[in-house]
This record gives C-alpha cells, structure tokens and sequence, in this order.
C-alpha cells in the first residue's frame, strides 16, 4: 500500500507543473482631464502564461469613467522576453508603464515635423489642437514608440493625436 | 465587402442569450471559435467589457491560437463601439443583458479571403481613391496590397469602432497577423 502511494507521490512529482496565469495589474493616479483631476491609469495584463498576455492601459475618471484605453500583445510590442512563469518581469513592466509623460499639446511636433502615418487627422486639425496648449499624454506601444493622445474638454474624452519613435531614456 | 459591414452591423446589434448578471461592476464576455490562422485548430475570439457600471465599461477584443498564443488584441469603450461617442445626457445605463449581446455579436466575427477586398487601380493614388462605397486605409503600398489581396488569404474582420471595421491577414513573410485595410463610411 505504502509502495503504491509512494509511486503515485512520484508520478505527480513528474507531471509537468503548469505556469501561473499572468493576469496582474498596477495602477496610479493622475491629473490629465482638469489639473486638480484624479484619474486612474490601470495597467492590466491578461493571459494563460505571462509569454501569452495582452496587456490593456485605461485611464478612468474619478467617477470609474473610461477616457482613453489602449491594448497589444505583450511579446509582440514589447519583446519575446517574458517567461511563461514570470509574473515579476511583467509586474515590473507595468509598474514602469503607467509611468507616462504628461504636457501639453503644445509640445507635439509640427505637423511637417511628423513621419508619414503618425497622425490621422489632417493639418487644420492638428495645428488647431496644438495651439491650443491642450493636455497630452505620451505612453510606450511599444519598445521603441509611444501614443500620444490629447484631452478634448469640449467632448469630454481623449483623442489620438500622433506616434512617435522614442528611446527610453528620452521618456 | 458590404456583406462584411452589414453583417458585423447585424451581428452587434442581434439579440442574445442573456449572460448571468454580474456580482461586481460590469465585468462579462463572450468567446467564439474561428478557423482563421490554422486550418487545422481553430482560434479563439474573446471579447470582453469591465467597468464599474456597464455604462463605464471598457471593452477588450482578443484573438487566441489553439496554443492560446495571441495573435491580435483591440481596446475600446463600449459607447465608442456602440455609439461612437459619449451618450446622449439622460441616457439610460446598459443592462447586462444588452453589453452581453454587443459582446456575443463583436466576437462572432466572419472570416472571409482578402480577395474580397477591393483592388486598387494602378495610376490611383491611394486605395479610397479607387475603391468604394466605404473609405479604406491601408499602410501597405499597391503592390504589398495587391499582392496580399492576390493570395487570397484568410481575412479576419472585427469592429473597431461604431462605423469602422479593420481586417487582418496572417503576414505570409513574418508568419504574424497584420492589418491589411480599415474601412468605414
């Protein structure tokens, strides 16, 4: 009887051990749709292992309000670096995601100045909301690449205004 | 292609089982097996809405090979999706059962051949220009984009938007999937 259990003990020793699922998230407050707002930047990722997770940034009014929300395929935008089981890698990740930049539309580049596709509105637009020193916020989609959108009082929401090719250590 | 648009139109807006109500906040979702990029194991269409109120609800679109691996994944505002934009003052919160049925349609996606897209005429200057009813995008140059529609791969079409719809091929070159067209009106 004793033997029978030790070998079943042993068999379950053997069984392939399933990585942890790699749903996780960080989270911080900020201030983009009034200077005195509380906005909530969620950081989220999602998957059966953290070499299979979507990530997805939201920002939410105080109210719980969507304002701007964003999603990729963690491997594909940020790199084929995250092991099945290692949620710390990917916690740190989004600890350093949520840390987006914050300025103003008037510091996104001239309109001349951008590279062909980084934009989908056109020129009238796009000058019109960088004069108008609305606030901006930048985020990484990628390695090398962030999003940048602008906060729109009149609509009440956040609107993509350019992609820009970056480094970190120019975040 | 119009049988593309109507039928996403169609799908978001059927009526569907009414899921289980949530506990806490809005958190639902649907998923939908398609044969998209292995014709031998299917993919798995997630879409997903979390909020703490289905009128605040983000909405998550994601495709699974069989290996669970991901291949594409989309975010958005339900009211964005639905509406395209925020509602109307004095508008009444969605119910469950109603984020439920846009979740069950958004995942329900058709696949068809990037054949059926639209060609673009040699001398047009971009594909809108000569392709219609809708206006299309696409960041691959003419000859990418013919050679793509050319090899009649399998297209995945998804919502993106109240009035817009992106495709996705799998890229022959990187094995990886790849959007060849938005359209919209």
């Amino acid at each position: 009887m004793m033997r029978a259990l030790l070998f079943l003990l042993a068999l379950s020793a053997c069984a392939p051990a399933h990585p942890p699922r790699c749903d996780m998230s960080s989270e911080r407050t900020l201030a983009f749709s009034a200077p005195e707002a509380s906005d909530v930047l969620v950081a989220r990722a999602e998957g059966p292992s953290c070499d299979k997770a979507i990530v997805v940034l939201s920002l939410r009014s105080e109210e719980g309000y969507p304002l701007w929300t964003w999603a990729t395929t963690l491997s594909h935008a940020f790199g084929d670096v995250f092991a099945p089981g290692d949620r710390e890698a990917v916690q740190d990740f989004l600890n350093r995601w949520i840390e987006v930049d914050l300025s103003t539309t008037t510091q996104a580049p001239p309109f001349a100045m951008l590279e062909d596709g980084a934009t989908t509105l056109d020129q009238l637009t796009y000058d019109d909301i960088r004069a108008r020193d609305l606030p901006m916020l930048c985020h990484y989609s990628g390695t090398s690449a962030q999003v940048c959108v602008f906060w729109e009082p009149a609509a009440g929401g956040a609107g993509h205004l350019f992609d820009r090719a970056v480094t970190e250590n120019q975040e | 292609m119009f049988r593309t648009l109507a039928f996403i139109a169609i799908a978001l807006g059927a009526c569907a089982p009414a899921p289980a109500p949530s506990l806490e906040g809005c958190r639902l979702n649907a998923t939908h097996n398609v044969t998209w990029s292995n014709t031998s194991a299917q993919d798995v269409v997630t879409a997903r809405a979390d909020g703490p109120t289905c009128a605040q609800a983000v909405v998550n679109f994601t495709v699974r090979n069989a290996n669970g691996d991901p291949l594409w994944t989309f975010a958005s505002t339900y009211y964005d999706m639905t509406i395209g934009g925020a509602p109307p003052p004095n508008t009444s919160a969605p119910t469950d059962a109603e984020v439920g049925a846009f979740l069950n349609g958004w995942a329900n996606v058709e696949v068809t051949r990037s054949s059926d897209l639209p060609s673009w005429s040699e001398g047009a200057a971009s594909l809108s220009e000569s392709a219609s009813p809708f206006s299309y995008d696409t960041a691959f140059d003419r000859e990418a984009y013919e050679a793509l529609r050319a090899r009649a791969s399998p297209m995945l079409c998804f919502a993106a938007a109240a009035e817009a719809v992106r495709c996705l091929v799998i890229d022959p070159l990187s094995n990886a999937p790849t959007e060849i067209v938005a359209y919209g009106p």
